[in-house]
């Protein structure tokens, strides 16, 4: 039997796990939560028995599906609510980046984890992609030595996602009240590539400056620089702008090491020529690579894969851009809760 | 008319390539040079048989025996302070190959020294003359990418041939163990220049910075910065400094604006192509030092602004040095405005 799905959002990712999961196979979406009243009666034309809630109707859809998994890809701030809820439901949870919004949250989720015996995955779905995730295996494979230097990047015109007259306009992120962190949303792409390379070295503080000078629709900052300090010595930086007036996606990592650098897919050597990365034939998909996500998610939950996207790569992500936000409101240096 | 008479302080490759400059240009000649290096010191003697030579131990000699009109320092970085004060004081105008020098206090000096001297000093901004940057810069200040919000300046330069004995540009100054030159400012400089001259005169209030020593390079100081910066008017900018990696994905400047994004030669702008800069017909190769020398020449001839002058020096040596003090601290520091 298929394992019985709820998905909360069926925006752009979470549209995308479903269908992947059904094309999968091991699990159909028997439950929305959707707040958008013509997005749940298309639903509800293509899924006549699924339940379908509103947004503010989560629990009881939660109580009455009760699924087996819960696909959170709803608006970033709810993401531990909804999370630590359907771990209490029996559910495993696939959630999409980021996997949540503050450092108090991560150990909610955690701790809400360590109770249950589900799967908490959070869907970073840059490490299947070409050239960045290819590039973080390289480094991790030790291509380019030690590292001294690594940077993280979200260099992204969303004017679509925010402004009213936008194709893929999300109201939820320009929401006033609570508008989506890009910095989060965002940068915790980069920052993902960042800390799988780095392995279990811990970030000890970081410095960040904002602004919010760009013009965009965003009813926040849309433009962030971070510094962090890694506990050996290695300098590291995010850069995220979602408010810029560009043409193209701009560059997500880069890594320099003692041996090598490893900049736009190519890795540069002091004496040879660039060498383009070649993508690998398996295991990356261009884009947002979601239907890899869903196969690995559900391998992890047959037991036949290590959770290589756990909650602990996700607290460790949030607890740095938590303290990113801290140091941008008090204008110094702020420490970083390292999660163990 | 006669040349002006000028003294070189440092006869490697900007003081040569200044020397060059003078002589192709026709206002001025190199009468006099300090160089450490005898052997080099010997291979001049043979080119310019009627100048002058010194050591790093005669700068004051030489300025009293030659009363140069002009003085080109293009020494190591610790030392143009007090060689372009002492050039000052004995009259003479100078250019100095960035950075201006390095330190607060150097800095304060030199412009005391020039506003008591009515000479001119001009600090070798070469990047602005460069292709793209010195396009991108330009395009900039045309209001090409509207209001900035963002600007990163970089150095990112594998210096291996200029740290290593057996590297084809080998400088034993840069990595003299007790004055090594600062790459954030030595390197940084260029960048930053360009971000000042796009901000115009929008100060930066204060400046974090990172730095270490782990590329494994011949460098005796940290060869690896991120210094980020608060303008006043909230644009937030960062400037990037590596010169111990390993290939040098060369790239000095970006800039983001509302209405568009200066990046790698392009302009970028919702909703179109990315546009390709046309090189400019006054752009130099590489360093563009034969421009500046002109330049140089026609300021001190009235027949131009000074616009790379002391006070874009100032402030960028201000804010590397408030850089440095950062990283010793481990917290934002404010900086000095000139």
């Amino acid at each position: 039997m298929p394992h019985r799905t709820m998905i909360i959002g069926a925006g752009g990712a979470g549209t995308f796990v479903y269908e992947n999961m059904e094309e999968d196979g091991r699990a159909e979406p028997v439950a929305f939560v959707e707040t958008r009243p013509e997005r749940r009666e298309e639903l509800t034309v293509q899924y006549p028995d699924a339940i379908i809630g509103d947004g503010p109707d989560w629990a009881k859809t939660l109580a009455e599906a009760k699924p087996d998994i819960v696909v959170d890809a709803g608006p970033d701030h709810l993401h531990a609510e909804h999370t630590v809820a359907s771990l209490q439901a029996g559910a495993h949870v696939l959630i999409e980046k980021p996997m949540c919004t503050t450092t108090a949250e991560a150990q909610a989720i955690l701790d809400a984890e360590a109770k249950t015996d589900r799967i908490v995955m959070v869907d970073y779905t840059m490490r299947y992609s070409h050239p960045w995730g290819t590039m973080m295996d390289a480094a991790r494979d030790g291509a380019v030595g030690e590292v001294f230097y690594i940077g993280g990047f979200y260099i992204h015109d969303m004017y679509d996602w925010f402004a009213e007259d936008g194709k893929c306009r999300t109201a939820w992120r320009v929401d006033p009240k609570q508008p989506q962190n890009t910095l989060l949303g965002g940068g915790c792409h980069g920052l993902d590539l960042m800390l799988c390379v780095m392995g279990d070295e811990p970030i000890t503080e970081v410095h960040c400056v904002g602004n919010h000078l760009s013009g965009s629709g965003m009813p926040m900052e849309d433009c962030f620089q971070v510094n962090l300090t890694f506990a050996n010595g290695v300098a590291g930086q995010i850069f995220v702008t979602t408010g810029c007036n560009t043409a193209s996606f701009g560059k997500m990592f880069e890594v320099y090491g003692r041996n090598g650098t490893l900049i736009d897919g190519k890795l540069l050597k002091r004496t040879a020529d660039p060498v383009e990365l070649e993508q690998p034939k398996d295991n990356v998909q261009e884009g947002h690579g979601w239907n890899l996500t869903v196969r690995d998610f559900l391998d992890v939950i047959d037991g036949t894969r290590p959770n290589e996207m756990n909650s602990l790569f996700g607290a460790r992500n949030i607890a740095v851009f938590d303290a990113a936000m801290k140091s941008l409101a008090s204008g110094k240096v702020e420490k970083v809760h390292w999660f163990k | 008319m006669s040349k002006l008479r000028a003294l070189i302080i440092g006869a490697g490759g900007a003081g040569m390539a200044v020397t060059n400059g003078f002589n192709a240009d026709g206002r001025a000649e190199s009468v006099a040079f300090i160089e450490p290096l005898a052997e080099r010191r010997e291979e001049l003697a043979k080119d310019f048989p009627h100048a002058v030579f010194g050591d790093e131990t005669q700068v004051l000699d030489l300025l009293d025996q030659i009363k140069p009109d002009i003085v080109v320092e293009a020494g190591p970085d610790y030392l143009h302070g007090q060689n372009t004060v002492a050039a000052l004081e004995h009259g003479c105008h100078v250019l100095i190959e960035k950075p201006m020098c390095t330190s607060l206090e150097d800095t304060q000096a030199i412009l005391a020294a020039e506003k008591a001297s009515g000479k001119v000093v001009m600090i070798d901004y070469t990047m602005r003359y460069s292709h793209p940057w010195g396009t991108m810069m330009l395009a900039a200040k045309r209001g090409e990418v509207g209001e900035v919000f963002y600007l990163g300046g970089f150095y990112i330069h594998d210096m291996w041939d200029w740290y290593n004995p057996n590297g084809a540009c080998f400088t034993p100054w840069r990595v003299d163990k007790d004055h090594p030159q600062n790459i954030l400012l030595g390197g940084g400089v260029h960048g930053l220049d360009l971000m000042l001259l796009i901000m115009d005169n929008v100060p930066v209030l204060d400046v974090y910075c990172l730095a270490n020593h782990l590329s494994g390079s011949d460098f005796p100081q940290e060869d690896c910065y991120l210094v980020s910066l608060r303008f006043e008017n909230g644009v937030i900018g960062k400037l990037f400094i590596s010169s111990g990696c390993s290939g040098s994905p060369h790239y000095m400047l970006e800039v983001f604006g509302q209405d568009g994004t200066l990046h790698d030669g392009k302009l970028l702008r919702r909703g179109d192509e990315p546009v390709e800069l046309d090189a400019p017909e006054k752009a130099g190769l590489g360093h563009s030092w034969d421009i500046t020398a002109a330049e140089f020449l026609d300021v001190i001839d009235g027949k131009c602004d000074n616009w790379m002058n002391s006070t874009y020096g100032a402030r960028n040596t201000s804010i590397l040095d408030a850089a440095m003090k950062s990283f010793a601290s481990g917290r934002p520091e404010t900086v000095t405005w000139f």
